[in-house]
Parts: structure tokens; sequence; C-alpha cells
């Protein structure tokens, strides 16, 4: 795969289709991948597919653009294409102005224990969809987990009490050092100005309390109800091991069992969060 | 020189408790780790190579009241300060890089203004160290002049020999608290002490001259490398947060009823609100901007005002990043001739 998604890469960049391929390579640490941002077909060789391609590179269509005149061809895995076509939805990036490498995948592998990452054993969809290129062979890929695999994990929560669940989480986010690192790789937190960071009123406070890091976490999973595409960046990069992926899981299962809605599925249903109809039964917004 | 026995430091920590002092030590807390304050010596995890947060909180925690004010009725506040820590701590278990990052961190404190909170958490708290015996592939200290038994920082270092430690007083507060051990060490022989001084693991990571290369890092503050190699940075705190040496702080008031705290919480560089001005302007306008400024703060301003690097080596920021920057690698691309 790595082979034909090199020769993709100069084919791209060579016929000037695309201006910069946004992909994967190896890291300084070893068995470690880094985002790599490739504009020559001459480096296009320095591109690799492995089972550590971990990133989410959506985000740099989102909160990190990446610049550039042409179109940008990014290599995306089923579950990071769901963020792009999250974005193209709520008018970040135009579909037009980017290429999908689509890459059939068959789950990647946690860098420090070498084993498949949990979302990797719930995943759904190891083939791409709504992409432009895809690299991989479609029936090699495992079949799909059973659609209630990412909830599992929830079980234990939902069965606690409010006071039990509350020493769960005053325990883990005691643990928050407010390094923003959730916020910063999801492609769906492209807010130029958070509300964590707002001064003049404060709404959330700064400090690495457990009012401030518990408002944090918990605005934080809100605002992924119904956008979440549930890549797990936030719960892998989270430097002190909070368990943030309960949160999201939480929030995409209330969005399914009201909306029957997954985020960044279909590019034309309406999303949930985004939408009102005049005949909408709440009345609220009347 | 004295030594211990691999399998006694469970009673050398017990003393530290039994004679009333606070014992710090690297923790596992589920899959992460950290120092914390134990309260029996079987708690504490010293098979960990490197905890995932560095000793930095014991010393400048990641929050702290600076002074609490309350509003009177009738008019007027009532302002008071913290207490200064007063009560004697032992680190047990400190990596060498960790020790190290104290006197990095001191030279700060002690600058234009002595910092009596920093201060007083120095004062009563005892480093004892132990020398890595299997550096991971992440580890740099020899990048930075530091080594897996650098005894810079420590108050006691332990150096493994076999199955016992030699025990090395560095300073008078480790003298004291060799003291305070007294029976429980054994004499070491001269054979130990030539072990311990032979000590030197390799390090299976790539080491950065850096030494040679960052007095080039001035004359490349412009150069297009600095967008090349940054541009994958997502603009996260975790390389700041989880470095033993990175100590800017923000002052904030955060009120609460009639009264509030002045709290300094931990801030970092790579945040584009660092930098931002009151009128919109921000002098440091992109991520590159910002990153380079990690790197010519570490190797380039602190060195040149206080002397050695503002790093240590422990590679946190290598193995934490969440986008795979290696700080490295940089400064030999950015300094690297074209």
């Amino acid at each position: 795969m790595t082979d034909n998604l090199r020769k993709l890469a100069r084919e791209l960049l060579e016929s000037g289709k695309a201006s910069v391929v946004i992909g994967y390579g190896d890291a300084t640490l070893p068995g470690r991948t880094t985002p790599v941002f490739i504009t020559s077909a001459a480096e296009a060789d320095r591109l690799v597919w492995n089972e550590h391609c971990l990133n989410n590179l959506a985000v740099y269509l989102s909160s990190r653009k990446f610049k550039t005149d042409g179109k940008i061809a990014i290599v995306a895995k089923p579950c990071d294409l769901r963020a792009i076509i999250n974005l193209v939805q709520e008018n970040q990036v135009k579909r037009e102005d980017v290429i999908i490498i689509g890459m059939v995948c068959s789950g990647m592998k946690d860098n420090d224990s070498g084993k498949p990452l949990e979302k990797c054993n719930a995943c759904m969809e190891h083939v791409p969809k709504n992409c432009d290129e895809i690299i991989g062979d479609p029936a090699s890929a495992p079949k799909p987990a059973d659609p209630n695999a990412e909830f599992i994990s929830l079980e234990k929560l939902e069965a606690m009490s409010p006071d039990e669940r509350w020493a769960f989480w005053s325990k883990e986010f005691s643990k928050c050092i407010r390094c923003y690192a959730c916020r910063q790789v999801c492609p769906m937190c492209y807010c130029t100005q958070c509300i964590a960071q707002k001064t003049q009123p404060q709404w959330i406070p700064s400090s690495q309390t457990p009012k401030g890091n518990f408002s944090f976490g918990m605005f934080r999973a809100l605002h992924s109800a119904g956008r979440c595409v549930s890549c797990g960046e936030c719960e892998r990069v989270c430097p002190v091991g909070i368990p943030l992926n309960l949160l999201t899981a939480k929030m995409r299962k209330e969005i399914r069992e009201k909306y029957g809605y997954e985020a960044g599925c279909d590019p034309d249903a309406p999303a949930p969060m985004c939408n009102f109809k005049p005949d909408d039964k709440e009345d609220f917004i009347r | 020189m004295k030594k211990v026995d691999k399998n006694k430091l469970g009673e050398l920590m017990q003393a530290v408790l039994d004679a009333g002092k606070e014992l710090i030590a690297p923790v596992r807390q589920g899959d992460h780790t950290a120092y914390a304050r134990i309260k029996k010596p079987g708690d504490a995890a010293l098979d960990i190579l490197l905890t995932r947060m560095p000793l930095k909180e014991f010393f400048l925690p990641k929050t702290e009241c600076l002074l609490k004010y309350t509003n009177l009725e009738g008019g007027g506040v009532e302002v008071s300060d913290p207490d200064p820590l007063n009560q004697e701590r032992v680190v047990f278990g400190a990596r060498p890089c960790d020790a190290s990052s104290l006197p990095i961190m001191d030279k700060v404190f002690t600058w234009d203004y002595n910092d009596s909170l920093y201060l007083a958490r120095r004062d009563k708290t005892t480093i004892v160290s132990i020398a890595c015996e299997s550096p991971a592939a992440s580890c740099r200290c020899e990048s930075v002049g530091i080594s897996p038994s650098a005894k810079d920082g420590s108050d006691v270092l332990l150096t493994p020999i076999g199955d016992a430690y030699t025990v090395d007083a560095v300073t008078e507060k480790g003298e004291k608290l060799v003291a305070l051990w007294g029976s429980k060490l054994s004499d070491a022989s001269d054979a130990d002490a030539a072990k311990a001084a032979a000590f030197k693991p390799a390090l299976p990571g790539h080491q950065t001259d850096t030494a040679s290369l960052r007095g080039k890092l001035k004359a490349k503050f412009e150069t297009p490398a600095w967008a090349e190699q940054t541009m994958k940075c997502v603009g996260c705190g975790a390389c700041a947060y989880l470095c033993p040496t990175c100590h800017c702080f923000d002052i904030v008031d955060e009120k609460s009823g009639c009264g509030g705290e002045r709290r300094r919480n931990w801030d970092a560089c790579a945040f584009s609100t660092f930098t931002l001005h009151g009128s919109g302007h921000n002098p440091r306008a992109e991520q590159q901007h910002r990153y380079r400024q990690r790197v010519m703060h570490k190797f380039d301003y602190y060195p040149e005002k206080f002397g050695p690097v503002a790093c240590v080596g422990c590679g946190r920021c290598l193995s934490a990043c969440p986008v795979g920057m290696d700080i490295f690698e940089i400064i030999e691309k950015v300094t690297a001739d074209e």
C-alpha cells in the first residue's frame, strides 16, 4: 500500500492536480509515524502506510489550516475521512479543494503497548467511502464490528450512580493539566477563539482546579455532540490519560438514539445540531 | 561512600516517613505515571524509567494561590498571603534528568526576584535520585551534556552496582538524610565505588550535539526551515507542561462569591494567546514563531543569560507530542547549512 500511495502522490504532484499531499512519514522515535507535508514528487518516498498511522490529519484542514494555492491531497483512514466530510458539511473546507486519498484500514496499534486501539476493535468502516482515490484492496478489509461495540466501554459508567460518576470524573479530571492537546488535535475544534480562553468575562477558569477542569471537559464534550466522528484523537493524545472517549461516546450514543445520525457518514444528511425545521416538535426556538 | 541492597529501598523510604517527613515518589495512577505523595513505601513504583509528569509541579504547582481577597461589607478589601511550605519533604526515586531541572529553575526564580513560595519548597525538599539502568529510545540527556548518572540537582544519588546501590551524598542536605538512614546503609568498598564510577549505560536514541549547534541558532532566526519544521505543530501545551524546565506562568484573579484568589497557573508559549496583545496584535502570529520561541528560549536566550541550556533531555516532549515533534531534530534541521 505504501508503494501505491507514493505512486499516487507522485502523480498528483507531477500533474499539478495537488500542490501538497498530507500524509504520514517515519517519526524519529522507532515504530512511530508523524504527519508530513509533501510538496514535490521527489519527496513522495517519505510517505509511509503502516499500523502506526494514528493521527487524524483532517486537523490540518480545519484549525491548523494548511496554506496552499492548489488542491490539498490528504491521506485519510475511514474514520478520519468522516471528519473531512463533516468539515465540508460545516463549511470549513470546500469539497472541491480537497483530494481525499482513502486508505483501506485494518486497524491501528498503540505506540507504546503495540495492542490494537480500542476504537479499531469497534470499527464499523474499514473501507473508505466518499473519497476520490482508494488505496488498498477493499476485499482484504476486516469485517465491520457490531454497531454497539463502540459503546461497550460506556456500560460501566452508565451503571454508576450519579455520585459514583461524579467521583470517577473528579478523579480523572484532577489529572488534567489544561494543555488543550485534546482540543488542538480535534478536527472539529476549529473555533478561532475558544470559550476556554475568554477572559472578559472569564467563562471557564483557566486554573487547573476541579471547577476549571470540569467545565472545560464538559463544554468540550457538549460541543462534540452530533459532530464527533469517533476518531479518538482526544483520548490518544491526552498526556495524562483521561478517558475522554467516554464523554464523546456518550454524546455519539445519544445522537444515534435520538436522531439515528452518525457524523460524517453521509454528506447529504442534515446534521441534527445544525438544522431545524418549522415543524420540529420542540417549541423553544419559535 | 555507603551502599544499600536493592531490596532495602523500602526501608529507606519508611525511615523518611517515620521521621515525620513527607515522601514523594514515582507512582502509577492507572495507565498514567507521575510523582506523588505516598503514605507507604509499597506505593512507590521505582521500576518506572520516567514518569509522564516531571517533578516540576512540586516546586511550581500547576495552579497556586498567590493571595486571597475578600470584599468586606461596607467597603474595603481584606488581603491575605498564603503560607510558604513548612514541611520537610523527600523525593525518593527521581531521575537524574528531573533532578537536573531544579538548578535550572532556581536561576529563574532567584534572578531579579526571590520567589519565596518556590524557594521554600526547594529549601524543604531533599532529592534522592536513582541513576538510570535502561534508558529509553526517547532519552536525550547526553544531547544536553547530562548523563544517566548525573549528580546535578540531586542531594543523594543512588547508582546501581549489581544487587545494590551506592549511596552518594552530594550535598549537605543529602548528608543529613544519609545520617538519618544510619545503620540501614553499609560501607561501600573501593570496588563498589569503582563500579559506580564506571556506571555508564548506553543511550539507544540518537543524540544531538546541541553544544556546538546552539551557537548557530541566532543567525538562523529568520530561516524558512522554521516554517517547514514546525508545520505539523498543532499548538497545544503538552511539550511545555511535561517539560521539567518550562516555567512560564500566567497570573489570573478568579472570583468566588465576595472574594477570590490571585492564582499563578502554568502557561505555554505554544498557545496562540500567549503573546496576544489587548489590541488584537500578536507578535508571534504563526505557530512557527511560537515553536521557534520554545527552541530559542531553551537553547539560546536562557544559556546566554544563565549558562546552561534550559533542557535536561528527558525526552518527554518527544514521546508525548501528539504529532511527533522532535525538538532535537528541529535544531539539527534549522541549523543545517542551506
